[in-house]
């Protein structure tokens, strides 16, 4: 993407409104049972202005980015912005006018390798899977990178660009049970940065393909779960689904203002006393995170936002409209997925902090529960009833690990379900593999410790 | 450059850099949305893009890529790349681009937003709800008119031009009455015209009226099995488990549960489905397949019996099974005999499946998820909304068993459904 003068042009616009010039560019290859199914790039780009007038928001976006199409989209954007505004003026009149300015670029230094070298290396973990596990009955190996380049200008005075690669490798594996059935199970890699800083000797990744298989096979033989309100251990993976879904979602400003529970409960008790969950910006105790976001989409510099410290629900996510509107500090969360797209409230890297226990003193503390290891998707509600999907799990009888179960649903409402927490692993994973939607798509990480506490099981 | 011109000289150059085979499809599409949020009319955005996909094939080699900046320079770039992505690729000899075919050009629904009407239609649509259901906030409506210019052209001679313009609209709401709070509700749909209020469409005056009920919900006895009675709003994650394993991905894994299963009876005898993109009534009617290939409509279940995979170009070639005659969307329900009353008479225990809220179903069908916007029934009668209820089963098992369709149907203006019903659920 070539950087362009926006400043200028920004600040002689009325009131608040702001410029962003963006390009995404994603590459997917797919090998199926070793065909080369997906071999595709995507490169989007353009401009796009936001304007502020009397409460009501105008947006226009062009493919283009040269002087033309800037003033394009900057008439077309103040014009549809003074067309609401004059017919019905918003209730939030004032923006917080707070600016910030910083380049923040994550591109490899690395040399930059060819797609066929890619498709080399999802060739050579496709040919380590065919070689060792023949009697698989079918495997994907699929390969997605994806760049987020933006530069912004903002009549608060914000001048930002930053460019956030991340790579994801999926491995998809099916293999056949007793009764000739399919029973599948994949596992996600997935970092910040681009293939060359994420990607470089395949073998590394030999290692989570056995553990994927041996997982797979006990799967083969995996008993249905028992349905009910169930005492279990959730894996850091599934914790931070958990934040992101169950507490993630309802403590966007947004959706607080939209009906969300979570607007009824803030300074109240929500979860027990050992549980914290932040929004991190970009880093954790000094680490970069795998979405670091340092500057939001509206100029604002981001900040950890805090949603619950010692069990007690603390505050929410904002961009510049609900900040003014509860009268309270930017955190900083307004993100666009694309050039075209506008900013909404968006989560960044979304964690329940680690505790003081550790997983086998949890396991071994379930009389008759589930340990829970891995989930597909998962989703939320106003009201912080919360699922997701449980992909792979066993059982716990009087504290030892037994019989694999087959996939599941767990569900809860989260601010009922976090009271029953009473045990944090002193660890923490991160991943970033999934998309968040919300009208729009948004990469975003999550992260958590093993986590003890009690959920609804689907199953017989 | 002209579209032509420019389609032309990348034509040019794509066969000079090696490709033996070429398709291309240039879209350009002028988008316009107004947004809701909070009850006020608080957004307007207008949108211009431009989209170049290539695809080429060299020496059986594939690869594809798409941009939307149009200039010289980036266009060559972008071949150079497609390039380096085939020379990459493994040769199959599945790899194809759609056939001759007589050129022609499809012109479909509205060329231009009606903007003043969007307007009305969206704030008397607020208006009926801060009116009718006051407990109701409506987090979310959004009306958009999105118009696309699609030129589809390849090496083997294909011409198309495909002209399509529609409004398509969704609201999401959430009802708070004291300290409860309801789950929230959506519902959306397509249209060539917004010639109705949206209240009307899209069954969204009795969602809002339900929204209102479901702030005061209550958690099931204990576990049973029993009925599950799918509304047409749910019936897309039943339905998609049957077409995404009849189409490529499951196919040529050989996973899929149907894969032999072309005229055997995949659901209950009570089910025809029909896929219709050449429907003179759907608002998302579409003229070619994603191949650019001619799209024709199809019935996909006829009284229970599966007629056809769902299979592209590739996915016919590596199988060796026919090719679809369109991409399986635009799925029209046959309306059954049983009125929706009689159809809920008729359950001695179960579920009134609002939404459903789950996990994707795995290879052979088994699902659980949360019942949302949901309601128990006992006896016959519809008693309260439920929460923290999950409904457990096997999709291809409810699919087979569905024992009443309903007279009554949803029409999204994409797909159209009735209320089925379907016994031996795990409730929970």
């Amino acid at each position: 993407m070539n950087k362009q003068p926006l400043t200028g042009l920004v600040r002689d616009l009325n009131g608040y409104a702001e410029l962003r010039l963006q390009e995404n560019r994603n590459s997917s290859i797919m090998l199926l049972n070793g065909d080369l199914v997906a071999n595709n790039k995507q490169i989007k780009g353009g401009i796009s202005a936001r304007s502020f007038y009397q409460g009501c928001w105008g947006f226009a976006s062009y493919p283009e980015a040269d002087e033309s199409a800037i003033n394009k989209v900057i008439k077309a954007a103040a014009d549809n912005a003074k067309l609401l505004g004059k017919r019905a003026p918003g209730h939030v009149q004032q923006l917080i006018p707070a600016g910030f300015s910083g380049e923040f670029d994550f591109t490899s230094k690395r040399p930059v390798v060819s797609s066929q070298h890619k498709i080399e290396y999802v060739r050579s973990v496709d040919a380590y899977i065919a070689d060792n596990y023949p009697d698989l009955m079918a495997r994907r190996v699929m390969l997605r990178t994806e760049d987020m380049e933006k530069q912004l200008s903002c009549t608060a005075g914000s001048e930002g660009y930053s460019m956030i690669p991340r790579s994801m490798l999926y491995i998809f594996l099916t293999a056949e049970n007793g009764q000739g059935e399919p029973v599948d199970m994949f596992e996600p890699v997935s970092e910040r940065g681009q293939f060359e800083d994420c990607f470089d000797d395949p073998a590394s990744l030999y290692p989570v393909i056995d553990n994927l298989v041996e997982h797979l096979m006990k799967k083969t033989e995996a008993v249905s779960a028992q349905a009910g309100f169930k005492e279990v251990v959730l894996s850091g993976e599934l914790t931070g689904m958990l934040a992101h879904e169950a507490v993630g979602h309802t403590t966007e400003a947004d959706l607080v203002r939209g009906g969300s529970v979570a607007g009824d409960l803030v300074d109240q008790q929500v979860a027990s006393s050992i549980v914290n969950m932040v929004d991190f910006a970009h880093s954790m105790n000094g680490e970069l995170l795998q979405v670091p976001v340092h500057i939001d989409d509206e100029g604002v510099e981001a900040r950890d936002a805090v949603l619950i410290e010692q069990g007690v629900l603390k505050g929410f996510m904002h961009n510049r409209e609900s900040a003014a509107f509860y009268d309270t500090e930017l955190t900083g969360n307004a993100r666009a997925f694309t050039f075209s797209d506008e900013p909404l409230i968006r989560m960044r890297n979304t964690a329940v902090l680690p505790g003081n226990d550790n997983l086998e003193d949890m396991i071994s503390s379930v009389e008759d529960g589930y340990y829970l290891m891995k989930t597909g998707n998962g989703q939320a509600d106003s009201t912080s009833e919360f699922m997701f999907s449980v992909t792979l799990g066993y059982e716990i009888k009087n504290g030892q690990l037994g019989r694999s179960i087959q996939d599941t649903t767990i569900s809860g409402i989260a601010f009922d379900m976090l009271k029953t927490v009473d045990m944090l692993s002193d660890d923490m994973v991160w991943n970033c593999s999934g998309y968040c939607g919300k009208k729009q798509m948004m990469p975003v990480s999550v992260g958590g410790p093993d986590m003890k506490c009690k959920v609804n099981m689907g199953g017989q | 450059m002209s579209q032509d011109q420019l389609i032309n000289a990348c034509l040019d150059k794509m066969k000079a850099a090696g490709f033996d085979r070429v398709q291309l499809e240039l879209d350009e599409s002028e988008k316009h949305e107004l947004n809701q949020q909070h009850s006020e009319i608080n957004l307007l955005r207008t949108g211009f893009n431009t989209n170049l996909q290539i695809t080429g094939i060299s020496d059986s080699r594939r690869a594809s890529l798409s941009l939307n900046r149009l200039d010289s320079e980036s266009v060559d770039q972008a071949i150079a790349d497609l390039s380096d992505m085939a020379e990459g690729s493994p040769q199959d000899d599945a790899y194809d681009i759609a056939p001759n075919q007589p050129a022609e050009e499809f012109t479909l629904g509205a060329e231009q937003a009606d903007a003043g009407l969007m307007y009305d239609r969206l704030s008397a649509f607020i208006e009926y709800t801060k009116n009718n259901h006051p407990t109701t906030i409506l987090e979310e409506a959004v009306i958009d008119f999105t118009h696309h210019k699609t030129r589809i052209v390849n090496s083997n001679g294909v011409n198309f031009t495909v002209n399509q313009g529609a409004y398509n609209a969704y609201a999401m709401f959430t009802s708070k009455s004291g300290g409860d709070t309801s789950s929230f509700n959506y519902s959306g749909f397509s249209s060539t015209t917004l010639e109705k209020e949206l209240q009307h469409e899209a069954h969204l005056a009795e969602l809002l009226k339900q929204s209102e009920e479901q702030v005061k919900t209550r958690q099931i006895a204990k576990k049973f099995t029993g009925d599950l009675v799918i509304t047409p709003h749910a019936m897309d994650d039943f339905i998609g488990f049957l077409t995404s394993n009849i189409s490529d991905g499951q196919m040529i894994a050989g996973t899929s549960i149907y894969k032999e299963a072309v005229n055997t009876a995949v659901t209950s005898p009570l089910l025809t489905l029909h896929c219709q993109p050449r429907s003179t009534t759907l608002a998302s009617a579409y003229p070619l397949t994603g191949d650019g290939i001619v799209a024709q409509n199809t019935t996909l279940v006829n009284k229970g019996i599966l007629n056809s995979y769902l299979l592209n170009q590739f996915g016919a070639n590596k199988t060796g099974l026919p090719i679809a005659l369109n991409d399986g969307d635009n799925m029209i329900m046959d309306a059954g005999e049983t009125e929706l009353d009689d159809l809920i008479a008729g359950v001695e225990k179960g579920i009134l499946l609002g939404r459903f809220s789950g996990g994707s179903p795995n290879d052979k069908g088994d699902f659980s998820g949360v019942a949302k916007n949901s309601y128990y029934i006992e006896n016959g009668k519809i008693l309260y909304p439920v929460s923290e209820t999950m409904v457990s089963g096997n999709i291809a098992s409810v699919l087979k068993e569905v024992n009443a369709v309903s007279r009554q149907q949803v029409d999204f203006g994409n797909c159209a459904y009735s209320w089925i019903r379907s016994p031996g659920l795990v409730i929970s």
